[in-house]
């Protein structure tokens, strides 16, 4: 299923919204230095992406993540292979 | 009770029985799997692996979520007389290099000849080295023979590695044998049981999310159900961390007399379920609510209480208790039919961790006639050693006693925690070395290298971080950016970051910081 990034983008600041209460992110926001997202957030965060997107990442696609631009690029990457 | 004497003969038995496991599924729904399927499916697994040329006592590690795929590649390993290492998962958004780093060190320390993944992490550890690589159950050929039953195992042979504590350099494998496994196993089934004589209406039914790679979710959650045998329910750590009403509602659906969990989801459940969640959720069949691997608090219990009393939840089933990789698991139940109990201790609230199970023995070891001490733990699971650290093993095995590196002291038999092992940070259940915490602080600019302690204070909430750190002028932002790099790099943000001017720590003549008094010094305790 193909969507273009602002449309990611509007999805994974539903999500934030929704499951973590965090508002007013951009691709910009950095997820630890901004957020300061403890295991708890960030598990929450990928498990309800996943829900959300219907995508399943890998152990590991996630690392290397670091801004909600990251993450918007790999939702993109999964929905592409999907 | 149980006649097994081996991990093998468990599982034969099991599959004698009508019982089974209930796997969540994300969508909502459950898959159940019963005993004899899990066997045949676990057979045919072990001869796939002595095909690959795997040997009775070979180890072989073990780093699947929880899913039939788990007890194909767990019990697949078990039954061809193999020994599992049970393997941390990664975390997820963490550093993979710190992750495979310290996997790296865990294989080699345990001699692992082959690593077994689920189907999502087997890319990421095909990068550890090892002699026969990693692969998935599923991928194995097929159709070479399966044998008609398991290896014979000795109940004296080494049934499982369990990782506690410890650094990355020098991790801290639990080595048991299956005498002593089923031992914590018996004795905390004879605490399920035996708390409720005939008549009592209990029935063992068990719901679970901890990882199976944790000790209260493999030994406490999974091995107890097989081996009684009993149902259990089963659902991964991420379904309830992303939705903690799932695990109630779980209990409520199977009507679960059993579940455990670490102090930190019983926060979690007050912070983030919705009372629309639990429309039509009934838990009134939860007769223990298990609550241990870190420090429990009354008022959590207490709010836990006063919420859920409205599902039917008893105040009796929150039973606090306390154990240890290094013993089983299991080594003190509070009574699961009376309220927890609470002494003051120092202007503090102390929640009872109950008395030791059948076969165990604590005593404090203290300084004259002070009452609070170490507490030491003797029984018949308590652990062969750590593999490959002697030194280590010896320190804490004395005479038949195990040094749990925790203070406390015992009131009419029951024991109660003061204070916390120093050379662990605790916190949401999981055991972590301080110098994780204390290594992921080093070249962050003001603070003094060598310079950090991370520690854990007791809240409200439970066990939290906290992190000192001796800072040459320190920058107005330096509290928020150690904060940051903690949270990429550990998963977990401190509570509260005291800045020190550099030296203020305390140090062993030789330059080692000295933990346990500079807790003392700077936070009061």
């Amino acid at each position: 299923m193909a969507m273009d990034r602002a449309s990611i983008l509007q999805d994974v600041q539903q999500v934030l919204e929704e499951h973590l209460t965090i508002k007013d992110v951009a691709e910009t926001t950095h997820l630890f230095r901004d957020l300061e997202l403890d295991s708890i957030q960030q598990l929450t965060f990928v498990v309800e992406l996943e829900n959300h997107f219907k995508i399943c990442f890998d152990e590991g696609d996630e690392s290397g993540i670091q801004t909600i631009g990251d993450v918007v690029e790999a939702v993109s990457q999964r929905l592409g292979e999907a | 009770m149980i006649e097994a004497r081996t991990l093998p003969e468990c599982l034969e038995q099991a599959a004698r029985s009508r019982f089974g496991v209930h796997f969540a599924e994300r969508s909502g729904g459950d898959a159940f799997h019963g005993y004899s399927e899990i066997y045949e499916r676990a057979l045919v697994v072990a001869s796939a692996l002595r095909e690959l040329g795997i040997e009775q006592g070979d180890r072989v590690a073990v780093a699947v979520p929880t899913s039939l795929d788990f007890y194909d590649s767990f019990f697949g390993v078990v039954l061809a007389g193999a020994v599992p290492v049970s393997l941390p998962l990664p975390r997820r958004f963490g550093p993979v290099d710190d992750y495979l780093c310290a996997t790296g060190v865990m294989l080699s320390v345990c001699g692992v000849r082959l690593v077994l993944a689920g189907e999502r992490n087997r890319k990421l550890l095909s990068r550890t080295d090892t002699e026969l690589g990693t692969v998935c159950a599923s991928e194995l050929p097929r159709g070479v023979g399966t044998s008609a039953r398991g290896a014979a195992v000795s109940s004296d042979a080494l049934a499982l590695v369990q990782f506690s504590s410890g650094t990355t350099q020098a991790p801290k494998a639990v080595a048991l044998t299956h005498a002593q496994l089923l031992a914590n196993v018996r004795a905390m089934l004879g605490a399920f049981l035996g708390s409720y004589p005939e008549g009592g209406g209990f029935e063992h039914r068990g719901v679970s999310w901890l990882p199976l790679y944790h000790d209260m979710g493999l030994v406490g959650s999974l091995l107890t159900a097989l081996a009684l045998p009993s149902p259990m329910a089963l659902m991964s750590p991420e379904l309830f961390i992303a939705r903690p009403a799932r695990w109630l509602q779980a209990i409520s659906r199977h009507r679960a007399s059993v579940s455990a969990a670490p102090h930190f989801a019983y926060s979690l459940c007050l912070d983030r379920i919705r009372d629309e969640e639990l429309d039509g959720v009934d838990l009134s069949s939860w007769r223990m609510a298990l609550d241990g691997a870190e420090a429990v608090t009354a008022p959590t219990l207490e709010r836990f209480y006063e919420r859920f009393r409205h599902y039917g939840l008893r105040e009796e089933a929150l039973t606090p208790v306390y154990g240890l990789a290094e013993a089983g698991l299991a080594v003190t139940f509070s009574d699961p039919k009376r309220r927890f109990r609470v002494e003051c201790f120092e202007g503090r609230t102390i929640v009872s961790a109950g008395k030791p199970l059948r076969g165990f023995e604590i005593r404090i070891a203290s300084h004259g006639t002070n009452r609070v001490g170490r507490v030491l733990v003797r029984g018949p699971s308590i652990m062969q050693g750590y593999l490959g650290a002697e030194v280590e093993t010896r320190r804490v095995l004395v005479d038949g006693w195990l040094d749990t590196g925790d203070d406390g002291f015992i009131d009419d038999g029951e024991l109660f925690l003061t204070g916390r092992d120093r050379d662990k940070v605790v916190l949401r259940g999981g055991n972590y070395a301080p110098e994780l915490f204390e290594h992921a602080l080093e070249g962050i600019a003001g603070v003094r290298a060598g310079g950090v302690v991370a520690t854990s204070v007791v809240t409200d909430a439970g066990e939290e971080l906290v992190v000192l750190v001796e800072s040459r002028s320190p920058k107005p932002d330096a509290v928020k950016s150690i904060s940051a790099v903690l949270s990429e790099k550990t998963g977990f943000v401190p509570h509260r970051v005291v800045l020190l001017d550099p030296g203020a720590l305390p140090r062993t003549s030789s330059g080692k910081l000295r933990r346990e008094e500079a807790a003392r010094q700077f936070l009061g305790r």
